[in-house]
């Protein structure tokens, strides 16, 4: 299928809407104020930079819709799927572009792609309030290095990643696999373990709080005068969170485990628990993969439970001794007295650190599922 | 097989249902924990936790009429932002981000398949990354009321909903469509009539899956939301524990009460869906 606009006509799409693009973004981003413009053309710059955030939006709105209506002209050469030779179906659709695309593309410019580009480009700047940066390289990054309490606060978060992960899994697979015997009553059961599931992080943190400050205080000590306590109870309250949610994907997954091949491995005399090692866990590997994904990232990203717990306490200086890479970010960001800039920095690091894991640890595991 | 060896499996049966049914009390003693000490007086909470209330400690309905207006700003009102936010963001993100699902996954452009992958992306970037200019941004565009919150969740939340989606409508055979357009369906009737019935269960999943979430986030509204005008439930309780919570444990026992008892009628009517979801929510990534 040939394209309907001719490529000139896209050509001036494209420039027109990188045009408006660039106008927009460079009067969102306060940069005109910096050049060395004249006359005319900094009275227009200045006024664009000073009128409402709703025209600045307009602008790069309509300049991204120009390069998108020239994009969707172009053909992606492997899609996949029949829907490409269909002109039945698809050339109705594509004519419905402004209806159907348009509306979930500006949102996600406004609620993802903007606030992410920007983000990018204040970590390298010395900001306050976002329209007084000055350009500083990469003096954040060499700063956050240096810095106590984010090293920590990143230690701090391996470590409760690493044991967290451990516990939540080997419980819930453990539980699931209990659950899969055929017992009189597993479907109460499983309604009950997944049910704090449901509770949102501060709830849950305040609940905690509460019981365990009830059990210390007869040993006259406090949940946020022992940093070991606040681990331990982070653990505990993360245990109790997630270990139904990943019962649930464990279960799903010894279910699908053909009863066929336990049954030969039965009949060839092996034990439940060489069954167990050998047969089920090699067939439910994908659901481990699944799990071991999702426990990474959550304890990694964790925030409102951590605020809601401990908040960070007990303090040793400049380090809040159980405070998460999360929670750091979110103080260096919104209760710092300087620049804003670190916490920005901090941001874009934790950012790739969670893209990261998250591609590697995918990747390994892919490799260990048993070929169907 | 023989008879005793049958007899013993029933009989490990029977022993792991008792211990899993005393494994299920001591998972919900948290829960009846607060139960108890919303009817407790302050002091007995902070000393006996565990305790049940006695003629001294018992507070009635005291604490729920207290909490009610505790801490300068009515619950109530908490209640229904909360229920309102969640409401709108759900319904528009799936109707939103079902229409451009079926978009991308029916016109194999450069431009839809630019948006998938930058929705793939998105899943893969924290919070914590955006969270600073998200909040100048949507309280510049005047996003920062609970009637205009809901576009920022379906711009932050259309990745995941999207990936799922389209993976759906990838499965949904093209001849039914193009039956529906030689019958003389436009795009829109074939949408609202074929496709979108066919999308029934991954419209349940996504729905349970963005209602969970947006009920229970706390730092998105927390710094996107006018704070003196509109609180949602977390930030409500956040409030509490940061200012009045060590106050008047009592009360705000009572609200944290309140406050999951929505989730638990929730989660009983429709836990079919909502474990389904779930499970179809977990293979992102």
């Amino acid at each position: 299928m040939t394209s309907k606009k001719m490529l000139p006509v896209r050509i001036v799409l494209y420039v027109c809407g990188g045009c408006l693009l660039l106008i927009g973004l460079l009067a969102a981003l306060n940069i005109y104020s910096r050049m060395p413009l004249t006359g005319a053309l900094q009275t227009w710059a200045l006024k664009l930079e000073g009128a409402g955030s709703w025209w600045r939006a307009a602008v790069m709105l309509a300049g991204l819709t120009m390069i998108a209506v020239g994009l969707n002209d172009v053909d992606s050469k492997n899609t996949g799927g029949n829907a490409l030779n269909s002109k039945l179906v698809r050339r109705p659709i594509k004519r419905m572009f402004p209806l159907f695309l348009l509306p979930t593309f500006a949102a996600f410019c406004i609620g993802f792609l903007y606030p992410f580009v920007k983000g990018l480009f204040l970590s390298f700047t010395k900001f306050k309030i976002t329209r007084d940066w000055e350009w500083s390289g990469l003096a954040n990054y060499k700063s956050i290095f240096s810095d106590a309490g984010f090293t920590h606060a990143f230690w701090y978060t391996a470590a409760f990643t690493l044991v967290s992960l451990i516990v939540i899994n080997v419980f819930a697979f453990a539980v699931a696999y209990a659950l899969t015997r055929g017992m009189r009553g597993s479907n109460v059961f499983r309604t009950v373990f997944f049910m704090p599931n449901l509770i949102g992080g501060i709830v849950l943190g305040y609940i905690w709080s509460t019981i365990f400050e009830g059990i210390l205080i007869h040993y006259d000590t406090s949940l946020v005068l022992e940093s070991k306590f606040g681990f331990w109870g982070l653990i505990i309250l993360m245990a109790w969170q997630q270990i139904g949610y990943m019962m649930i994907i464990y279960i799903a997954g010894i279910q699908a485990v053909p009863e066929d091949i336990i049954e030969a491995a039965k009949i060839d005399g092996a034990s439940a628990w060489k069954t167990l090692w050998h047969v089920t866990i090699p067939n439910v590997m994908p659901s481990i993969t699944i799990c071991t994904f999702l426990t990474l990232t959550n304890s990694f990203k964790l925030f409102d439970q951590n605020i809601a717990l401990t908040g960070g306490r007990p303090f040793d200086g400049d380090i809040h001794t159980t405070e998460m890479l999360a929670l750091n970010i979110y103080r260096a960001l919104y209760e710092t007295k300087t620049s804003r800039g670190p916490g920005q920095a901090k941001a874009v690091v934790f950012f790739i650190l969670v893209a990261t894991i998250s591609i590697i640890q995918l990747s390994a595991t892919r490799k260990k599922e048993v070929q169907q | 097989m023989n008879s005793s060896l049958l007899k013993r499996q029933r009989r490990s049966k029977a022993l792991l249902t008792v211990s899993f049914s005393i494994l299920s009390v001591v998972y919900l003693l948290p829960i009846a924990i607060v139960l108890i000490n919303s009817f407790k007086s302050n002091a007995s909470i902070n000393t006996n936790t565990f305790a049940l209330p006695n003629e001294q400690s018992w507070m009635g309905l005291q604490n729920y009429i207290k909490g009610m207006t505790f801490g300068n700003y009515p619950f109530w009102k908490s209640v229904l932002f909360s229920l309102l936010i969640t409401v709108v963001s759900t319904f528009l993100i799936l109707l939103c981000t079902s229409m451009a699902a079926w978009y991308v996954a029916r016109v194999g452009t450069l431009f839809s398949k630019i948006v998938y992958y930058l929705c793939v992306f998105s899943m893969i970037v924290p919070f914590q990354m955006v969270m600073f200019t998200l909040a100048r941004t949507s309280d510049s565009l005047k996003l920062n009321t609970p009637w205009t919150i809901p576009i920022v969740y379906l711009g932050f939340g259309a990745g995941l909903a999207v990936f799922m989606f389209s993976g759906f409508v990838k499965s949904i055979p093209l001849e039914i469509e193009e039956a529906a357009a030689i019958d003389g369906c436009g795009p829109i009737r074939t949408f609202f009539l074929v496709v979108l019935p066919l999308l029934k269960p991954t419209l349940i999943s996504v729905g349970v899956l963005e209602i969970m979430w947006v009920w229970n986030d706390y730092l998105l509204p927390y710094l996107v939301l006018d704070r003196t005008k509109y609180m949602t439930i977390p930030i409500h309780i956040q409030y509490l524990k940061g200012s009045y919570g060590s106050v008047d444990l009592g009360a705000t026992m009572a609200l944290i009460l309140l406050s999951i008892i929505p989730i638990i009628i929730f989660y009983l009517t429709c836990q079919k869906y909502i474990i389904k979801g779930v499970a179809a929510g977990a293979v992102k990534g």
